[in-house]
């Protein structure tokens, strides 16, 4: 039996009392403050296709307004860039595909209104000479269309999902801690990972049949009592994950913090005997 | 520009920027030493009157913001309390006439404290690492959660009361599972209620007991309690898949 678990909010920099309660955590529980640890701001989540899809956006537009700017004769750059940005203003819709979700420019706003203030009789020069502008600008909303459609699959080929290496970029930086009392006195083959990263195949898991076998064994046996720390997933990809080791090391299972769980087998076992699982 | 105005431009440039450092990096005071026994016994018995200390048992510094000062109060309880230098001061972060184990984290390190009434007798303690085994499958998302179970032993000195660093390992293994890594809907792994901290304890001859005495008190928390404190909960044996 154990106390019932602290309260979710906590009481902080009020004073408050603990009644007299034994061990079982009958009368009050206790409650104790829990701060989040520092909220530091994590980039390493930003995924570096999303950079560069933008990039090429950006890019695709800088070299199309160059090349209308060429061609115009006496064309003020600060006027091409405001038609340029009034272009930009669109009315979207957006949608949801899958888990995408995207905004489709549907009625050009930014052309309309600059047609509709420069189209009238003294101004139609102007209208001529930076019209283009104001469509390269509405235009640009369909790369940044394209850029959201082409991320995942640039994410998919530069990362791929179902990669170890994808989780475990260097094997250097990491090491194997016992977990559970029937892990051995184990430390990491670094070699053996090496290897296994490249070699190792996936084969399927059935989580609920291996939660299973465990308890029909009452529940005394794990059979993954390694955990590895300090995996460091390949820069830009934002693929963490919680990495652990079966008994015999030769099983691998990576649960990324979204999606499914991936198992892998590898022919020889990553861990050597003897060193400290840090018990 | 002229070469005057511009060595002039650089030189303020630099002086601006060294100044701007200070601000980003203050210089850090060394605390002050700590309070004296009679400052302590006084700042306890105006936060907690009932735990007014009699008897200051030791003064151990955590490391040089943060002190474990174990005492004896009045009706013979053993109690602890916590300080913390903050802002120029050192704060009570938290004050109890009780003395079981709890977990501080002060930023880099992990420690757990306690103050056992002798009359509990106990022998030995053991801190353990769990995390239930469990299994989730969506269509999204499909894992099976190893079970974690890590346990720690420490013979109690003549003391009563003890100061012990939560083994590198664990702190390792805490962090693996806190990291951005369950901001994600697969796992949380990373809540209070999923990895938790527990303890048991033992008399001389080994066995499983309680120390019935030391639990039950008073408790008093400050809101300068800047530090993290994480919950160890009391374990019987039988939950647990290892031996002792």
């Amino acid at each position: 039996m154990t106390r019932s678990p602290p309260a979710e909010n906590s009481l902080m920099g009020r004073s408050f009392f603990r009644c007299d309660w034994d061990k079982y955590g009958n009368m009050n529980a206790p409650i104790q403050v829990e701060r989040r640890k520092n909220n530091e701001v994590d980039i390493s989540g930003v995924s570096l296709s999303s950079i560069i899809l933008i990039i090429c956006s950006w890019a695709a537009i800088g070299l199309l307004f160059f090349k209308v700017y060429k061609k115009g004769e006496q064309l003020q750059v600060w006027k091409a860039f405001v038609f340029l940005c009034i272009g930009m203003f669109t009315f979207t819709i957006s949608l949801e595909w899958w888990d995408l979700s995207f905004r489709i420019p549907v009625i050009p706003l930014g052309l309309d209104i600059l047609y509709a203030f420069f189209g009238r009789e003294g101004r139609r020069e102007s209208w001529q000479r930076y019209r283009r502008f104001a469509w390269i600008g509405f235009y640009s909303t369909f790369f940044f269309l394209a850029a959201a459609l082409l991320q995942k699959p640039l994410d998919g080929w530069l990362y791929p999902k179902d990669a170890m290496s994808t989780y475990i970029s260097d094997v250097n930086q990491i090491e194997v801690i016992g977990i559970h009392p029937e892990a051995k006195r184990v430390s990491l083959d670094k070699e053996s990972l090496q290897q296994a990263l490249q070699k190792a195949d996936q084969r399927p898991f059935d989580v609920e049949a291996v939660y299973n076998e465990v308890f029909e064994g009452n529940g005394k046996h794990e059979r993954f009592p390694y955990l590895i720390s300090g995996a460091i997933p390949k820069k830009g990809s934002g693929m963490e994950a919680v990495i652990y080791i079966e008994e015999d090391g030769r099983g691998i299972l990576i649960s990324p913090s979204e999606g499914h769980q991936l198992y892998f087998r590898t022919e020889e076992t990553v861990l050597a005997e003897g060193g400290n699982t840090g018990e | 520009m002229s070469k005057k105005a511009l060595l002039i431009t650089i030189a303020s440039l630099l002086v601006g920027g060294v100044a701007a450092l200070f601000f980003v990096f203050p210089a850090k005071e060394e605390p002050k030493p700590f309070l004296t026994k009679e400052q302590v016994i006084n700042r306890i018995g105006s936060l907690l009157p009932e735990a007014k200390p009699s008897i200051i048992q030791d003064v151990i510094y955590l490391d040089k913001t943060h002190v474990y000062v174990p005492f004896i109060g009045e009706e013979e309880r053993y109690g602890m309390s916590f300080w913390i230098w903050k802002k120029d001061k050192w704060r009570a972060a938290s004050v109890d006439n009780t003395g079981e184990p709890q977990a501080w984290i002060t930023g880099r390190q992990s420690f757990v404290m306690w103050n056992l009434d002798p009359k509990d007798q106990i022998s030995e303690m053991r801190l353990y690492l769990v995390s239930n085994r469990d299994f989730m499958v969506s269509e999204k998302v499909s894992y099976y959660k190893p079970r974690i179970e890590m346990s720690y032993l420490i013979p109690l000195a003549k003391n009563s009361y003890g100061v012990e660093k939560v083994p590198d390992a664990w702190q390792k293994v805490m962090k693996t599972y806190e990291s951005p890594a369950d901001e994600g809907d697969g796992l949380s792994f990373g809540n209070q209620e999923s990895i938790r901290m527990g303890q048991a304890f033992f008399d001389e001859k080994g066995k499983e007991t309680s120390p019935d005495i030391s639990y039950g008190g008073h408790s008093y928390e400050t809101g300068n309690a800047y530090v993290n404190q994480r919950y160890i909960w009391y374990t019987e044996q039988e939950e647990l898949e290892g031996k002792d």
